[in-house]
């Protein structure tokens, strides 16, 4: 069977995700970050001109739709679920963050 | 792939609530009002940020009239000039079309039910303002700060309408009391 390059690409564009997508999702996730796991605040802290209003909504709109842990919500119930994406992402950091050798102790 | 937190019921309910307030921020954010430096965490319905957002909205303070059921219901009140105003220049107007003005205007926030929680809301418009009943024990603000946006905007878009359209009837009085006179129409009209 041959590949043809032209059509192997236009599947590839075809699958895959618009950067607009993309860029809402982010921002929908840094929010939600923003939310749940950043150490500010206050609202002065926050930059309001750095999402739109959409993406505002769409994360609460995430945070309604995600079923509690402790009622029975299991990983699959929850897949797709935005704050479940950060969490997970938050736990992968935790492991990165693990592996460094600990800190040689000095010893006067 | 594993979690680095488990979130239960209380937690998110806490995340929610935080979140609508971060919503309604914005909200006040992109219709130029200043938000204030206040923490936007949010654990209980009367800790919400929605009270304080109605304040910077119509320039006012909210007065906590009544409660009732242990605080599941709450009535409040509004008093604003921009109401005020707007309600001393529609009563100038015939009947029929003060009705319609009224509400064409206060229609978007006469009653709000929640769709998916139990929250109500319920405006009574005043001579001086609104008057606010909120019932329910959970639900979310955002929405119905949203629709009290669009009214500030509809009000403020109306009054100016109004105000043109009885300058307009100022200058045509001007003009045929003039002409009665002497004939004349007078160079400069009366604001």
């Amino acid at each position: 069977m041959r590949l043809n390059l032209h059509t192997f690409m236009e599947k590839v564009d075809q699958s895959c995700v618009s950067g607009h997508d993309v860029e809402e999702c982010e921002m929908t996730m840094q929010l939600i970050e923003l939310v749940c796991y950043s150490p500010k605040t206050h609202f002065g802290e926050v930059n309001f001109n750095s999402f739109p209003l959409e993406a505002a909504k769409r994360a609460f709109e995430e945070l309604v739709a995600y079923c509690p842990d402790d009622c029975g919500g299991e990983e699959n119930e929850n897949s797709g679920n935005l704050l479940l994406e950060v969490n997970r992402i938050a736990h992968f950091k935790q492991s990165v963050l693990k592996l460094r050798p600990p800190r040689k102790r000095r010893f006067f | 792939m594993s979690k680095s937190l488990f979130v239960p019921h209380q937690t998110l309910s806490e995340y929610q609530m935080t979140m609508d307030n971060m919503v309604m921020a914005k909200l006040l954010h992109d219709n130029q009002i200043p938000v204030p430096d206040i923490p936007f965490a949010c654990n209980y319905r009367e800790d919400s940020f929605f009270y304080q957002a109605m304040s910077l909205l119509f320039q006012t303070v909210l007065c906590h009239e009544e409660e009732h059921d242990y605080g599941q219901t709450v009535v409040f009140s509004l008093r604003s000039s921009l109401i005020e105003e707007w309600m001393d220049l529609a009563h100038t107007f015939p009947d029929e079309e003060w009705k319609q003005r009224l509400e064409s205007v206060f229609d978007p926030v006469q009653e709000y039910l929640d769709d998916y929680f139990e929250l109500c809301t319920r405006t009574e418009i005043t001579s001086f303002g609104l008057r606010i009943t909120i019932s329910g024990s959970f639900g979310f603000f955002h929405p119905i700060l949203e629709s009290f946006i669009e009214c500030k905007q509809c009000l403020e878009q109306e009054l100016e309408e109004m105000k043109a359209q009885k300058g307009e009837d100022k200058d045509d009085r001007n003009i045929d009391h003039d002409a009665r006179g002497n004939g004349i129409r007078p160079y400069r009209t009366a604001v």
